[in-house]
């Protein structure tokens, strides 16, 4: 077992050596050290994961209460059960992970000067970043996200409508 | 290294498992090797670690596993490689119990390195568990199976 264990520690000092030589001659190596801010005891996201604030737009429940109150344009990017359970009121359907078969009927309502705030499910839900990226990359620079969308609306009991309203 | 053909069930079952483990070791570190930058981002979205150790774990642990799992698949030191994967083994289902308790829907960076990929957390904990499983047997192998073969172990 102690033989095990030492020959364990020199595996692992044989993979550091070699994981140190490749990332220091591979093109996609990176810095030893990174800037990452330290979220280890944030328990509540305020930010998606893959948050980038160079490409990424996010706005607060207030932002996106006086967008709504504005008429901006809202998009739902969760599955349309979810949706259709119940949503934002005057939000469209456009579910990120089936979004070829619903882009033809949302783009009509869509703007490129026009604000569009993509909101999904709850913290734990990034369908609203993928939208808004891949709104933005369609021609649409005024794409933002709501995060925590839907959750957070309800939370601050705001109105809702379901397709039984309809 | 004396390559000794396997003998018994109990050898045939072993040679199964390090093999099975090992091809999914070096499998898991192939898409990680590649994109160290983005499986920073998914361990940093674990929520676990301290900024400072984020990239040099990104860029250590999948050679870790790419070699450790070369080492089962081919029979050189596989003891010490088992240990090293049963370890890691724990840290990972540790690290995902947590973030399954927290409710965190991420992406567990077991096989790939895409955010956009959600995975279910209590599933890859119990795939780690029974792996663990499997390491404890190629462990402890010799005390299992040859106590119950009246063989003496191997040396």
């Amino acid at each position: 077992m102690l033989k095990s264990l030492k020959e364990a520690l020199i595996l692992a000092i044989l993979a550091a050596v070699l994981a140190l030589i490749f990332n220091f001659l591979s093109p996609n190596g990176i810095a030893l050290s990174g800037t990452w801010y330290d979220n280890r005891e944030k328990v509540v996201l305020e930010e998606p994961p893959s948050y980038d604030p160079t490409v990424d737009s996010l706005l607060t429940m207030q932002d996106a209460f006086a967008l709504w109150k504005d008429s901006a344009t809202f998009i739902d990017a969760r599955e349309p059960d979810e949706y259709a359970a119940g949503h934002i009121p005057g939000a469209y359907c456009l579910p990120f992970e089936e979004w070829d078969d619903y882009w033809d009927g949302v783009v009509d309502y869509l703007a490129p000067e026009k604000k569009i705030v993509c909101y999904c499910g709850g913290l734990d839900c990034e369908l609203s970043l993928f939208a808004a990226r891949e709104l933005k990359n369609l021609g649409y620079p005024n794409s933002y996200i709501f995060f925590g969308g839907y959750e957070k609306w309800v939370a601050a009991e705001l109105p809702i409508e379901s397709d039984h309203d309809n | 290294m004396t390559i000794r053909a396997p003998q018994s069930v109990g050898d045939w079952l072993i040679l199964s498992i390090r093999l099975i483990i090992g091809a999914i070791f070096v499998y898991a570190s192939i898409d990680k090797i590649s994109n160290p930058e983005a499986f920073a981002r998914i361990i940093y979205n674990y929520r676990l670690v301290a900024p400072a150790f984020i990239n040099i774990m990104a860029i250590i642990l999948p050679w870790l596993e790419f070699i450790t799992g070369a080492c089962l698949i081919l029979g050189i030191k596989y003891r010490a490689a088992n240990l090293v994967i049963v370890a890691m083994l724990v840290v990972f289902t540790v690290a995902m119990g947590i973030n399954y308790i927290r409710g965190v829907n991420i992406n567990c960076g077991c096989f790939s390195t895409s955010a956009t990929v959600k995975s279910n957390l209590l599933v890859r904990a119990l795939e780690d568990l029974l792996m663990i499983a499997g390491c404890l047997l190629i462990m402890f192998k010799d005390r299992i199976f040859h106590r119950a073969t009246g063989l003496s172990p191997e040396v």
